[in-house]
């Protein structure tokens, strides 16, 4: 190590206040040596008192997070534990540990792995699964997957309806499976509606390959956007035929609470981020951006409350409507400006004040 | 040992989520990230809930988890850095338009130096700065030698030194004209 490096090293432990009282001596006696030790304290301190910004999170979204960590806990649970009943009785524990046994035994054939099972009720439920893939549940639906979910395919079972918003993972293919079919994607949004008589498999995103269960791969049939393929389960037979809309997914937006939280509260779900600044005719330019963090809700119109200020002036207010539509988990930019050229601005804050949902079927 | 029913757990992650979250970003970069992170600590502390004391020392476990755990993910991922720059930047200056506070350019200058610091020296120096740890726990927070932390803290200071080198000399000029100033002054006084 050189002698330069260990300067650096006492200059900064003097700094952060990691030096013992002799060490602090030494070291101002160090400081007195030579104009250039001082010329390079004072760099070191100057730097050190100028890196002192602490970035933050904008929208750490904890209850959104709070939600999302239950699931995750929940779909980790063991079944249960084993409590040692028998401490005393050499034959009692002969007898336990082949009770034991038989009973593992039976569980190890019959169910292999701990299954975890969502059964939606009268509401359609909103959920995270391990992977962090987005589920809407539809009512009277149920939704299921063993502990080893993540290891290799990410197998779910479906009875009823669901729609799936698929984390991209090359590596563990999605699928679904349903007493008569199967559907195997890598990352997309597809709707799986398992009815009586047939299983309708409708795409939003991506591909999706769909096959009767347990059938030849040549029977596969592959979907892309806006198709769908219904096997009818008596016949055994796939139709193929095309969605003009996204009317296919609507029912995720009734009896449902979560959106009903997000029509309510559009403050809630969209956040903005945004930078200003004064142009050559004095007007304070906005530019921005607005985040829909909602599940469902798809916002327009939505109404930026502006305040600003000059030194000493009175607040003074201004509304900025954005047109676009923001899809949630969409980000949009926007750039305003205000007629403040009379005014000095110095403090200016915007926050998101309104929103209209969208109520067409197009996402 | 005490139990940690799943109300004292839930009100737990909401006390301290943002906070950690914010130290993880700090050290990430990457708002995404920082929450994944914040997530996997809280699902280990959930696992070993059953080792765990649960009183004052869990702030301190929290931190310490969240630190180590964003250094690793620092670690892991350097080479997508360059592209979180930017947004770090976007949100710094969200935060002086929206809290009218004023950083002067070498502050905002200094952050960018920062997060462009190797991922040992950076998460060493913020924990140092920001956290106002001591090194030794610092060492003892990210699993290194007190040793590998004192030099590191060198060579951060060093590189940010270097990197902040122009904007340091303007500041300086600056502090000299005021004193010029200062001198004419008097001398026409």
């Amino acid at each position: 190590m050189t002698l330069d490096n260990q300067h650096w090293e006492r200059i900064s432990a003097y700094l952060s206040g990691d030096l013992s009282q002799d060490e602090r001596n030494a070291f101002e006696s160090w400081l007195q040596d030579s104009d250039s030790n001082r010329l390079l304290f004072q760099e070191a301190r100057l730097v050190w008192e100028s890196s002192r910004i602490k970035l933050r999170v904008k929208n750490p979204a904890t209850e959104e997070e709070l939600l999302k960590l239950r699931a995750r806990i929940k779909s980790q649970q063991p079944a249960g534990r084993i409590i040692p009943l028998f401490r005393n009785s050499a034959l009692l524990k002969i007898a336990a540990s082949l009770t034991l046994v038989t009973v593992a035994a039976y569980f190890y054939w019959t169910l292999r792995d701990t299954e975890t099972v969502i059964a939606s009720g009268d509401q359609v439920l909103t959920l995270y699964l391990p992977d962090s893939s987005r589920v809407w549940l539809n009512t009277n639906s149920t939704l299921s997957y063993t502990e080893d979910f993540t290891k290799e395919n990410r197998t779910v079972t479906l009875k009823g309806e669901a729609y799936f918003q698929v984390k991209r993972d090359t590596a563990h293919t999605f699928e679904v499976v349903t007493p008569a079919t199967t559907a195997v994607v890598l990352g997309t949004s597809f709707n799986v509606n398992d009815a009586d008589s047939a299983t309708i498999v409708t795409v939003a995103e991506g591909k999706v390959r769909f096959a009767e269960r347990d059938a030849a791969r040549e029977k596969d049939v592959v979907l892309t956007p806006r198709e769908q393929a219904t096997f009818h389960h008596r016949k055994k037979t796939m139709d193929r035929s095309r969605s003009r809309d996204m009317k296919f997914a609507a029912w995720r937006r009734y009896k449902n609470a979560q959106y009903e939280k997000e029509v309510k509260n559009s403050g809630l779900y969209l956040a903005t981020q945004y930078t200003w600044r004064k142009n050559q005719i004095n007007q304070s330019v906005i530019e921005g951006t607005i985040r829909n963090s909602a599940s469902l809700a798809v916002y327009k119109d939505i109404v930026l409350y502006v305040t600003y200020s000059q030194p000493g002036g009175p607040q003074k207010t201004s509304r900025l409507v954005i047109g676009e539509t923001v899809n949630p988990g969409q980000t949009i930019d926007y750039r305003r400006r205000l007629l403040d050229i009379f005014t000095e601005t110095n403090v200016l804050h915007v926050k998101v004040e309104s929103a209209e949902v969208e109520t067409g079927d197009h996402y | 040992m005490e139990k940690l029913p799943e109300d004292d757990f839930g009100k737990l992650f909401r006390q301290h989520h943002a906070g950690l979250c914010n130290l993880a970003y700090n050290i990430v970069g990457d708002t995404d990230a920082a929450k994944d992170i914040v997530q996997e600590v809280f699902v280990k502390l959930w696992n070993n809930r059953g080792q765990l004391t649960f009183g004052e020392q869990i702030k301190h476990y929290l931190f310490k988890a969240t630190a180590h755990t964003s250094y690793n993910h620092l670690r892991a991922n350097k080479r997508i850095a360059p592209l979180e720059e930017y947004a770090g930047l976007n949100t710094l200056e969200t935060v002086v338009g929206t809290e009218g506070v004023e950083y002067k350019e070498l502050e905002v200058r200094a952050r960018q130096a920062v997060d462009r610091l190797p991922p040992k020296c950076k998460t060493i120096y913020i924990l140092s700065r920001h956290e106002g740890l001591k090194h030794q726990e610092i060492a003892d927070t990210l699993g290194l030698s007190i040793k590998t932390v004192e030099n590191q803290m060198g060579i951060a200071l060093e590189k940010l030194r270097s990197d902040l080198k122009p904007f340091l000399n303007l500041e300086i000029v600056a502090i000299l004209a005021a004193i010029g100033m200062g001198l004419y002054a008097l001398l026409i006084s």
